[in-house]
């Protein structure tokens, strides 16, 4: 290394962190920002209005003010994709430890995990969803399951290479117990490679729950979601494309900015790329 | 005319702050069927020096001066003909067997691919061919190790291969980069009789590089010492070995230990540590390690002939 | 060869029982009673009861799955609640657009990312490398129906060079089959062709610096040689692996794609059973997809075998 030389800035990062931040904000002053326009207030005489003073993104259908709707949007996709990631990411490390540590539980849970794996992503969301009630809850509860495998699959990838080494070795020999080991040896070890992974996991929650509200399997429209917004504007949205414009591009920027702070994560905790 | 002629050769590294020069004027020749090796410690450049002859070094390094081979200027040629040039004139023999063959091509394969154009044209010549070279060079049963893969088989054959593979464009002149270092000392022996004997057969000039004094004095004819990025003496073998005039070939071979001697007799060192690229100054860079050094030696040595100040004429 | 395909199958076989064990244990895992959810508000306890029974939720876990594990061995995927025919019916009319979208996306992915990371991995830190890495965390971030419509409403709705909807089988006329697969099989692939050129250029970096390659350039190789035969037959292996499993995130993605441009398949299957809430068809497609999903996993596996023979020992 020539010294002097410091770590290069990263664009990247910064942009995904900005992003998300401005992000955050709008969720938490979504009321004040909005105008105190009602999101569910339904006027059935202003229907489907083009941008305009009154409306700065236009009505949908039912005549509801699309400024306030897509920006309580925010709110699900934020809760979607922490309570997704944070979901995913305790479950399925919990298990990628065990099979990780445990020989014999090792084969049972990853023909499991790779049973799971198979199964589309959306399919296994939607096939959830149908049989149960359409919520905030039980959105994150589906799509938690259908990604905590990617984690799992890592975790115990990264539990094998970590108990491979010698001070792991010298912690079993000295008598420490298995819990103990997993915390203290392992875990501080696979932290990063499981954060990068969750970042991921969020932007691909936030993604899932925009298509299985699209397709009216995922959070039912009374509370606004960018997903439900884009699935009334699907009709006619040739001559009224404004309905859908909006909740896409707060979709697009928001899965940008979390898949910025993933990659920007990534290349400052594990350049050799070995989370993905 | 000699077969290879190297002049003010010079290699420098691009980089953040300066360029940094690994190779400073190279020059050396080597005549047809003369074996020359090229010694020095890790960090002299003469991997570099190599690299530099077969135009290999990474896009964007910067070379100048020239090397003529048949007396045509080869890094003067556009990279297509000094493609061809390297098929047909000058290959190489890399150090590490295990990774310098590919290990998802089978061995027939790699072997075809170095062919000249001509003895490519038919399958069954081309193999016909293969095989003959893979018996030259030792390996038994050539037919079957067409198919087989690099994992298949020893690293003492994988070297055999990579001769081989260099001996399939029917060269002008072999450079071995450490050929034998990365293999057992009962192989090492077979393929230095192997490099032997294909240099009685075919007349090929042999450029060794290596830091292996040992092999050095088995198999050259002419040595030239490497130290920074300089060529600090070229002799004959012998000479070298029996009145080495730069301080620091002295020190090499004063440090070779000898069978026979007093049991506690220490062995001689050179102190220190060789400079590394960006440590080097315009004056001798063997200067901080020298018992000679003296005011003279901060500026630039000789460029031709021994590179020392206090080195005796040449006679 | 042989012994590691049959090796491979076999260690399919598990894999493909619990996704058996899983889609049809899905059912079970929803809390509070499906049947109920399924029948709607509207409906009384005698519905409910009739469609539990319908479901099979009365009987025990085990014999039910046994039941259904026979029933599919008999080609037999259940009865769509809303119409009455046969699931794999429905199922068998719907594959050949699904199926052409997910050859054509697949395609296109491969043809496009690989091409780009091979080109940047060439060049690390060059202009074009950083386009290419800037280029896909965007094309990644892009949802599937953003694009989907962006493409619809520039090159159908405006310039009217592709079909805004429908789909023509190749078989009626291929010119027909081009117009209405494009569109939809390229929005599908902008998301997946990032994640291969990705892939791709860091498989290709860390051949590109391997040893072999200095050889194979030693030797006097044309460039384009030595990366295509020499570095990409090297990396091929993580790249293969990707594309194949990225056919899980184009079935998903396929769901929203036909329901954009109007495809009659799968995925509008799909869509049209989960308004209805009818239970077997999502379950019977779920299955389906699985098991395609499996499948083309040991293809894969085969593929990188094929490819790498140090993989068949």
């Amino acid at each position: 290394m020539i010294a002097g030389i410091r770590k290069p800035a990263a664009p990247m990062l910064t942009a995904g962190l900005a992003l998300l931040i401005l992000i955050a904000i709008i969720a938490i002053a979504a009321p004040v920002l909005s105008g105190g326009r009602d999101p569910a207030l339904v006027l059935p005489h202003e229907r489907a209005l083009a941008p305009g003073l009154a409306h700065p993104f236009g009505t949908d259908l039912l005549g509801r003010d699309l400024l306030a709707r897509t920006l309580y949007g925010t709110r699900i996709s934020l809760a979607v994709g922490l309570g997704v990631a944070f979901a995913a990411t305790i479950a399925g490390t919990a298990i990628g430890m065990i099979a990780g540590y445990a020989r014999i539980l090792d084969g049972v849970l990853m023909r499991g995990i790779d049973g799971l794996m198979a199964i589309p992503p959306v399919l296994l969301a939607v096939t959830l969803m149908t049989v149960m009630r359409g919520s905030l809850v039980n959105v994150i509860a589906a799509i938690a399951l259908a990604e905590l495998p990617r984690v799992a699959r890592l975790v115990r990838a990264s539990v094998q290479a970590v108990r491979a080494n010698l001070y792991v070795q010298a912690a079993i020999v000295a008598g420490a117990r298995t819990p103990a080991i997993l915390l203290r040896h392992i875990l501080p070890n696979i932290a990063a490679v499981i954060v990068v992974q969750a970042t991921f996991i969020g932007a691909s929650a936030i993604l899932l729950e925009a298509v299985l509200s699209f397709i009216g399997a995922g959070i039912p429209p009374t509370t606004p979601s960018w997903g439900n917004i884009m699935a009334e504007g699907r009709s006619l949205w040739q001559v009224k494309p404004h309905i859908l414009v909006f909740p896409a591009i707060f979709l697009s920027l928001t899965v940008l900015g979390v898949n910025l702070v993933g990659d920007g994560l990534r290349n400052r905790l594990d350049p050799r790329g070995k989370a993905s | 005319m000699p077969l290879l002629e190297v002049s003010g050769l010079r290699v420098a590294f691009p980089s953040p702050t300066r360029p940094l020069v690994a190779l400073e004027g190279l020059d050396l020749t080597v005549e047809a069927g003369e074996t020359v090796a090229l010694v020095g410690e890790s960090g002299s450049g003469k991997s570099v020096a190599s690299l530099a002859i077969m135009g290999l070094l990474p896009a964007g390094t910067m070379v100048t001066g020239q090397v003529r081979l048949n007396g045509a200027d080869v890094l003067a040629q556009p990279a297509r003909e000094r493609r061809a040039r390297r098929g047909g004139g000058i290959a190489m023999v890399f150090q590490e067997p295990m990774t310098s063959l590919n290990p998802v091509l089978p061995i027939g394969r790699q072997i075809i691919e170095a062919l000249p154009d001509d003895e490519r044209r038919s399958r069954t010549a081309a193999s016909a061919r293969a095989v003959e070279l893979l018996a030259s060079v030792g390996l038994t049963a050539p037919e079957r190790r067409l198919s087989e893969y690099p994992h298949q088989i020893s690293g003492g054959m994988r070297q055999r291969v990579m001769i081989a593979i260099a001996l399939a464009s029917r060269p002008a002149l072999i450079i071995a980069d450490e050929p034998t270092t990365a293999l057992d000392v009962t192989v090492q022996a077979q393929i230095v009789a192997l490099l032997r004997q294909i240099q009685d057969e075919s007349g090929t000039a042999l450029l060794l590089v290596s830091h292996d004094l040992a092999l050095v004095w088995q198999m050259a004819r002419r040595v030239a010492v490497m130290y920074a990025g300089r060529i600090v003496e070229q002799a004959s073998v012998e000479a070298l070995f029996a009145r080495p005039r730069h301080p620091y070939s002295a020190g090499l071979v004063g440090a070779i230990p000898r069978l026979g001697g007093g049991r506690a007799e220490r062995l001689v060192e050179i102190p220190g540590l060789a400079p590394g690229l960006a440590e080097r100054g315009p004056g001798c860079a063997f200067a901080p390690r020298c018992r000679q050094a003296a005011a003279i030696c901060a500026s630039p040595p000789p460029a031709h002939g021994i590179a020392c100040h206090f080195a005796e004429a040449a006679r | 060869m042989a012994g590691y395909a049959i090796r491979r199958l076999l260690a399919a076989l598990p894999v493909a029982f619990c996704v058996a064990i899983l889609v049809f244990g899905l059912l079970y895992l929803a809390p509070g009673d499906p049947a109920a959810i399924m029948a709607g508000d509207a409906a009384s306890p005698a519905d409910i009861e009739k469609l539990q029974a319908t479901l099979g939720l009365d009987r025990p876990f085990v014999s039910r799955f046994a039941a259904w594990l026979m029933a599919i061995a008999h080609g037999d995927l259940g009865t769509s609640l809303f119409t009455g025919l046969p699931v794999a019916t429905l199922i068998g009319q719907r594959l050949v657009p699904t199926g052409c979208l997910m050859l054509a996306a697949m395609t296109i992915a491969v043809c496009i990312g690989v091409p780009l990371g091979a080109g940047a991995a060439h060049k690390p830190g060059a202009t074009a490398d950083r386009i290419v890495m800037a280029g896909g965390v965007l094309g990644f971030s892009l949802p599937v129906f953003v694009v989907g419509y962006l493409l619809s409403y520039v090159f159908a709705y405006r310039l009217g060079w592709f079909a805004v909807q429908g789909f023509v089988s190749p078989r009626v006329s291929v010119p027909g089959f081009l117009r209405t697969i494009l569109l939809p099989a390229t929005s599908l692939a902008l998301g997946q062709s990032a994640l291969i050129a990705r892939v791709t250029r860091a498989a290709m970096l860390d051949v590109l610096g391997q040893d072999y390659i200095r050889t194979a350039r030693a030797k006097g190789l044309g460039e384009l040689h030595v990366i295509a035969v020499h570095g990409l037959r090297n990396a091929a292996g993580p790249i293969v692996t990707v594309a194949g499993s990225s056919i899980a995130a184009l079935l998903g993605g396929a769901v929203v794609t036909e329901t954009v441009f109007s495809l009659p398949g799968l995925g509008r299957l799909t869509v049209d059973a989960v308004l209805r809430r009818d239970y077997p068809v999502i379950q019977g497609i779920t299955l389906v997809c699985a098991l395609i999903f499996v499948i083309v996993n040991l293809a894969t596996d085969m593929i990188c075998a094929a490819l790498d023979p140090r993989v068949r020992r």
